[in-house]
């Protein structure tokens, strides 16, 4: 990996840090614990487009544990990696299939799987099946940010100028 | 082919370490949770010990949670012990019982009596005045005539029943405090402490236990008044039911407490119904007849089981506002009463309590 | 498989869920409706309890404050709200009627409270008084 690139996944770990921290901040959308959004999937699913798959992965590794140690929460750090870790595997074998003008199918279907993670995640921490009710105000909420994500993340492409590597 | 392996094979990875984090994750908040539950959680306060026993007239279940299954045991069989012996005591069915002697003897001299027995006509008496005459101790002739639960239950005339209201009530115990001795100023008198003996036998065996285990545990169910002794063995509250008294084999509602007792007094536990009317165990001292102001089911909440049994019977007399304004001016007592429609009446403070109907 | 066709089949996969999803919410909130209890709380303790989804026809039942207001409260079958008050603000009216336990209905003036609260019938018992 050439220094050029370690810069730039660097830089646009901090962005995805940096919105990701924001975004904890904000009021909780339910109350159950790790139920959030997902504003910083904008970032993975740009790396993902412009970089490989295994390059969003360590960029989202290196946000979900630097997160939790602000953070400084154990648990929280397991709602994050499995809500990013769906959202991922999700959104690269949707990127597959589709190229970069479905950008924006491709982060709906990330928004819904980064739901979905965070939900398993809390019922397999919190052993509790009433949790589930959520779902389906989860995934709509998913659908929603995922279409905000896919079109931030559309013109983002557009205008970042193309990274020499 | 190689790009096409590398996606697939992160996947694998990515989705095997979300599980190993998720099976550390659950570990943690598992320890920390139990961990914080309650300062009173005990992990090896995990043997329980149930016996059950006939005291009373009725079926006493003592359960006790703890670390040490001989220690437990011994406790409870101590606690029946006990039990038994304030049964010879206070009751008015066995005939030698220390009750049994003074109402056959105390009409005609005074009887000198126990401390514990002095102790529980006198608290009685207070509960007599606290409730301006409806918990009656000494309509225990009354009571056996009726005999509401027995074989020789029948619905009694009005002329059988006036010489028993029209005499002084309470006023005829005569108790000598000095020489500790009782006398009944009129032979009509005997006295009952139905209403507060099962009451008295909770506290003191809740005493007993709370003095001979380091953290007790436990519940005390006799004949339906439950004490709870402690919290759970988890650190939260006990769910008590209370039978819907127009459905007996059925939940009204319930309330969560830790520490209490709760006592009810219901139309349905002894009756029996000629001509479409039932007739129930809980008389009206004034009228003579079974109570029907207007409640079916009175439970009391409070610390001392004694109380609550008390208040229990005289609520249920008394009715639902009367019953309101007299709970409502003590401290530490609770009540829910459900009228003859079906309707719950809870005093001011029972929120804290969580009840909740089903 | 053309990248269009792929496309249009996916983006029937995010409709189908988001269908689902609030056929789902939809059915949350029918089905919350049945089995409610509404209570009426007067300074703080239940006054009376009312099976809501046993009620068939809608009545109303007026309860008076002891300071000397009053309010009618119309029971309809699975809902209840205050339809006239006796309060200045009439803020008890305005909230209309609720059918479950998100918002309870509560009139200040007069000391009122209506609560809708789901049956729970998963708690288990340590003990029943009888």
């Amino acid at each position: 990996m050439g220094i050029r690139k370690i810069t730039i996944l660097g830089i646009l770990t901090a962005v995805a840090l940096t919105i990701f921290m924001i975004e904890s901040a904000l009021p909780a959308l339910a109350p159950i614990p790790g139920i959030k959004l997902g504003l910083a999937n904008i970032v993975t699913l740009f790396i993902l487009l412009r970089f490989k798959v295994m390059d969003a992965c360590l960029a989202l590794f290196v946000r979900i544990i630097l997160a939790s140690v602000f953070a400084g929460q154990m648990v929280s750090l397991l709602y994050s990696i499995c809500g990013g870790v769906l959202s991922l595997v999700v959104m690269a074998l949707v990127n597959r299939l589709l190229n970069k003008k479905f950008i924006f199918l491709t982060s709906v279907f990330g928004g819904i799987a980064h739901n979905t993670g965070q939900i398993l995640a809390s019922y397999f921490v919190l052993g509790m099946r009433g949790i589930f009710v959520y779902a389906p105000f989860l995934i709509i909420s998913g659908v929603v940010t995922g279409m905000f994500t896919g079109l931030i993340c559309f013109y983002a492409d557009r205008y970042i100028p193309r990274f020499e590597l | 082919m190689k790009s096409r392996i590398k996606p697939a094979a992160a996947a694998i990875i990515l989705v095997i370490i979300a599980v190993v984090c998720t099976a550390i994750a659950r570990k943690i908040q598992k320890n920390t949770y139990m961990g914080e539950a309650s300062e009173g959680y005990d992990k090896s306060r995990d043997i329980k010990y149930s016996l059950t026993e006939e005291h009373f007239g009725t079926i006493l279940t003592i359960t006790l949670y703890g670390s040490d299954e001989e220690r437990l045991k011994k406790v409870t069989e101590k606690s029946f012990d006990e039990c038994e012996r304030l049964e010879n005591i206070f009751s008015a069915k066995l005939s030698d019982s220390e009750l049994s002697r003074l109402n056959r003897n105390a009409a005609d001299k005074p009887v000198k009596v126990s401390d514990e027995l002095m102790y529980l006509i006198k608290k009685a008496l207070s509960y007599n005045r606290l409730s301006e005459g409806a918990l009656d101790i000494s309509i225990g002739g009354l009571i056996n005539l009726w005999g509401i639960g027995s074989e020789k239950q029948r619905v009694l005339d009005i002329e059988e029943i006036t010489p028993y209201i029209n005499g002084d009530g309470c006023g005829s115990i005569i108790i000598d405090e000095e020489d500790s001795t009782v006398f009944y100023s009129s032979d009509l008198v005997k006295i009952d402490l139905g209403a507060v003996a099962k009451g008295y036998a909770a506290d003191s065996i809740k005493e007993y236990i709370c003095d001979s285990m380091e953290t007790p545990c436990g519940i005390l169910d006799f004949g339906g008044n439950i004490m709870t002794i402690g919290q759970k063995t988890d650190g939260s509250s006990w769910n008590i039911g209370i039978t819907n008294p127009n459905n007996p084999s059925q939940v009204y509602g319930v309330v969560s407490v830790k520490d209490m007792c709760v006592v009810t007094s219901g139309n349905y536990e002894r009756y029996f119904i000629e001509n479409g009317v039932r007739y129930h165990h809980i008389l009206n001292p004034f009228t003579g007849y079974p109570a029907d102001a207007g409640i079916i089911s009175a439970t009391i909440i409070g610390s001392n089981s004694m109380e609550c049994d008390a208040l229990s019977t005289a609520c249920y007399i008394l009715g639902v506002d009367k019953s309101l304004e007299l709970i409502d001016g003590m401290e530490g007592v609770e009540a829910v009463f459900i009228d003859n429609d079906g309707n719950a009446h809870t005093s001011k403070g029972m929120s804290k309590y969580n009840f909740v109907k089903r | 498989m053309s990248l269009k066709k792929r496309a249009i089949i996916l983006t029937a996969v995010i409709a189908a869920v988001t269908a689902g999803s609030i056929l789902c919410i939809i059915y949350m909130y029918k089905t919350a409706d049945t089995g409610a209890y509404a209570y009426i709380y007067q300074n703080d303790r239940i006054i009376q309890t009312i099976d809501l989804s046993g009620t068939h026809d809608t009545y109303r039942i007026t309860v008076e404050a002891p300071e000397g207001g009053y309010n009618v409260i119309e029971v309809r079958q699975g809902s209840i709200g205050v339809v006239e008050a006796s309060c200045p603000d009439g803020l008890c009216m305005n909230m209309g009627f609720i059918d479950n336990s998100l918002m309870p209905v509560t009139c200040l003036p007069n000391h009122l409270v209506i609560k809708v609260i789901d049956e729970e019938d998963d708690k288990e018992l340590d003990g029943v008084v009888y």
